[in-house]
């Protein structure tokens, strides 16, 4: 059977890890940042004081430094999908191409008109239409996600779309079925609102510096309540999210759930594992205990998972090696089914070129019966559905413990600014500062429970990533991925110089 | 259930600066 050479799948994964993980350096202080100049720009409308301008100008021209960099890897992205997993464009690109496009030509193209409004319009237009172009600016850079969330809501739990065996590629059906998908919603709202966090953490750990030094006290004190509030019901909107998009998991992605929770064997009232070290070296079906040590709350994941106390929960082992009393197929029979799927595909197009007619109906009968298993026909052994478990279980429970700290530090925050006791809580504004760096690192570890979660999938049980790169030499692959290296450390270093010289200077110089 | 996160969300960013604003009146740093 074709397949491709491993180093080259996995250079061009290295390198799309590398440009997203980099892009999303970038995306949340956009997303979050936006919606607070909106808000700082509105209570400037809605005073006329000039201290709000001032303020407002401040957060973004931090806004635009950032904005800069973000956009132009996103860009570098969406090339990717062309130069290094050009077998997933074309299988998928009828489907995947659709939000990526509406995105570039709707979402930031309002983004980018209104942008320029924002920035050069200050002294050009009337109060009323900078804010208009404000908040244009916010709600075109959530759209842009909302188009880029669909897409990859569409990857962990693939609808709306029909194969065609006449050029084996997926073809859309129903946009609304991929727009709505509750797989997509969840991720939107989970995705923004956790950036929300990252942005007014951004705020306020740019504030709390101020107030440690005794510079710009009243201004950092205003920047830190509204963000402080955005920051908190974003923070608990987040962790609601968060559960629906687990409760989505269980159905569309069990293998997913299983293991960011850890869980290798399935049952009935299966408890949630809070607290745990894995074992090393555990491995599927070897009757070690998968972990060291834990703290498990009783029958938390069935409530989690089913909403209801005794649902089982299916384990790793259960859907690998199948689970008859609660209907699990064998993976080893999905692929016994896809390999006749593949095989049926091939008699189709063949008995299609010999022009017979009979032959070809045949074919595609059969073909049809196991066409939803087509994608496990390309894997070579059953344990290969399993994605990596320690960095997906690892990642996941660190992003739920940083997101728990968070909402008890914005509480803090928010009960200290209330007292108007800020600028004696040192210990406080310390914690400000360093949680948006905790912030950061759990948002990026949410990409990870997502996308290593999937693996060995580029599209869920449809195409393994093994068969969706491109086939060139490993070499083309390595050699752009040390260019961008280089590239993007240089500009990272750039933007913090930039970054930290606007801080320096602050809102004066805005 | 999709229809309560997306409508959630609108209202997030519209209860965050209502609630932002009244604390500021509150603590007189409007």
């Amino acid at each position: 059977m074709f397949e491709l050479d491993l180093g080259t799948v996995n250079w061009a994964r290295a390198q799309f890890t590398l440009t997203a993980m980099y892009h999303w350096l970038f995306v949340p202080i956009t997303l979050g940042l936006s919606f607070l100049c909106a808000f700082y720009e509105s209570i400037y409308v809605r005073t006329g004081k000039e201290e709000w301008k001032r303020l407002t100008k401040f957060w973004m021209t931090l806004f635009g430094i950032n904005f800069a960099i973000g956009v132009a890897t996103g860009i570098i992205l969406e090339f990717e999908f062309g130069t290094n997993w050009s077998n997933y464009s074309w299988m998928v690109g009828d489907i995947f191409g659709a939000p990526l496009a509406i995105e570039g030509i709707f979402a930031f193209f309002i983004e980018a008109t209104f942008f320029a409004v924002m920035f050069f319009g200050w002294e050009r237009t009337s109060k009323g239409f900078h804010l208009f172009s404000t908040w244009m600016v916010a709600i075109g850079s959530n759209l842009s996600a909302l188009w880029i969330l669909i897409a990859n809501g569409w990857m962990q739990y693939p609808v709306g779309m029909a194969f065609n065996p006449d050029n084996a590629r997926f073809e859309m059906q129903n946009i609304w079925e991929v727009l709505l998908s509750p797989v997509a919603v969840a991720k939107f709202t989970h995705t923004t609102s956790s950036s929300f966090v990252v942005g007014s953490l951004f705020v306020i750990a740019v504030s709390s510096y101020y107030l440690l030094k005794g510079r710009h006290v009243d201004m950092a004190k205003k920047s830190i309540i509204v963000a402080t509030v955005f920051g908190l019901l974003s923070s608990l909107f987040t962790a609601f999210t968060g559960d629906e998009s687990a409760y989505a998991n269980a159905y569309t992605q069990p293998m997913k759930l299983a293991a960011y929770e850890g869980l290798y064997t399935g049952s009935k009232g299966a408890g949630i594992v809070a607290l745990g070290v894995l074992t090393s070296g555990k491995k599927i079906g070897d009757g070690q205990d998968p972990f060291t040590f834990e703290i498990s709350i009783p029958k938390g994941l069935s409530l989690l998972a089913k909403r209801e106390l005794n649902g089982f929960v299916p384990g790793i082992e259960d859907l690998v090696y199948g689970n008859k009393a609660e209907g699990i197929m064998p993976v080893s029979e999905k692929m016994a089914r896809g390999k006749a799927a593949i095989t049926d595909l091939a008699a189709y197009k063949a008995a299609g070129k010999a022009g017979d007619e009979q032959a070809k109906t045949a074919a595609i009968q059969r073909f049809k019966a196991n066409q939803q298993y087509l994608g496990f026909g390309y894997l070579n052994k059953p344990e290969e559905v399993v994605p990596p478990v320690a960095s997906t279980y690892y990642s996941f429970h660190f992003m739920v413990y940083v997101g728990t700290f968070v909402i008890l530090l914005l509480a803090l925050f928010l009960r200290t600014a209330f007292t108007n006791k800020l600028a004696e809580s040192p210990w406080l504004l310390r914690f400000g500062v360093a949680s948006f760096f905790l912030a950061y690192l759990a948002s990026e570890l949410g990409w990870v429970v997502a996308e290593v979660g999937r693996q060995p999938w580029a599209i869920q049980d449809m195409l393994p990533v093994k068969m969706a790169a491109t086939n060139i030499g490993a070499g083309h692959v390595q050699a752009t991925f040390f260019i961008f290296f280089v590239l993007f450390a240089v500009l990272l270093l750039a933007e913090i110089k930039i970054m930290q010289k606007q801080i320096k200077i602050g809102p004066e110089g805005a | 259930m999709t229809e309560v996160l997306l409508v959630g969300w609108v209202f997030l960013i519209a209860v965050s600066y209502k609630a932002a604003v009244a604390i500021l009146i509150k603590t007189k740093s409007l």
